[in-house]
């Protein structure tokens, strides 16, 4: 089994094209990957346009968390590769947030993974946004509510 | 003993980037920094839960922490993805 967990500043190249070929090569029993690309989405709320997203992380125990969970969810999948890329920084609409690539003996544990991956990210792991857009800047907190920056 | 709370998010805003606190006894429980935090910082009226991380792990308001010098992580909920 392998893992792959990284942190990545916005410098940092993402070659998705790499990371998938890589995983086509890995391993002769597996009949599926899934690969979830996470984006800056330009408006939320409706209309409010986004003009950028400022992530933030505990580092040390985001990476060791991330890595926990990797190796989780590949037990409980019997996943042969497991990728979570998160990037941080300024970030603008388009851009890629979070790469999740998971490479599984078939579809079905193969989605279920990808996405219960996902979903203990945005739950588990102490990372934080801030929304800099056209009505202010608000901190992201949780899933969905939004606090406006005092300033 | 001495606590280093480092506030993260909203948190960060409200009690900038750092915030020592000294405690006479060689451990302290969660609930109790939280109670001090409190008493120096309008925590209270930002509307949001705070979460104690200390090294990689979140830790209830029960948890106790001992040592000379420890650091934890005052943060919100989480939000990334």
């Amino acid at each position: 089994m392998l893992i792959d967990v990284r942190i990545l500043d916005k410098s940092e190249q993402l070659d998705l094209n790499s990371l998938v070929n890589t995983m086509l090569k890995l391993d002769e029993h597996c009949g599926a990957i899934t690969l979830f690309i996470g984006l800056v989405k330009g408006l939320v709320e409706g209309d409010k346009k986004v003009y950028e997203l400022e992530y933030t992380i505990v580092k040390n125990a985001a990476l060791k968390i991330m890595e926990k969970i990797a190796r989780e969810e590949a037990e409980k999948y019997k996943l042969s590769h497991v990728v979570i890329w998160h990037r941080i920084g300024s970030l603008k609409p388009g851009e890629v947030t979070i790469v999740i690539a998971v490479l599984a003996e078939n579809r079905k544990s193969s989605f279920a993974a990808a996405e219960e991956i996902l979903e203990r990210v945005k739950s588990e792991v102490p990372i934080f946004k801030l929304e800099k857009r056209s009505d202010g800047e608000y901190w992201v907190i949780g899933s969905e509510l939004r606090v406006k920056r005092e300033k | 003993m001495r606590v280093v709370v480092k506030p993260y998010s909203v948190f960060k805003d409200r009690l900038g980037d750092e915030v020592i606190l000294e405690f006479n006894e060689s451990k302290v429980v969660v609930k109790d920094i939280l109670l001090r935090l409190r008493s120096l910082y309008d925590i209270n009226s930002i509307g949001v839960k705070p979460i104690i991380i200390v090294g990689s792990s979140v830790v209830s308001e029960d948890y106790i922490i001992e040592g000379d010098l420890v650091e934890i992580y005052l943060v919100p909920p989480f939000s990334g993805g």
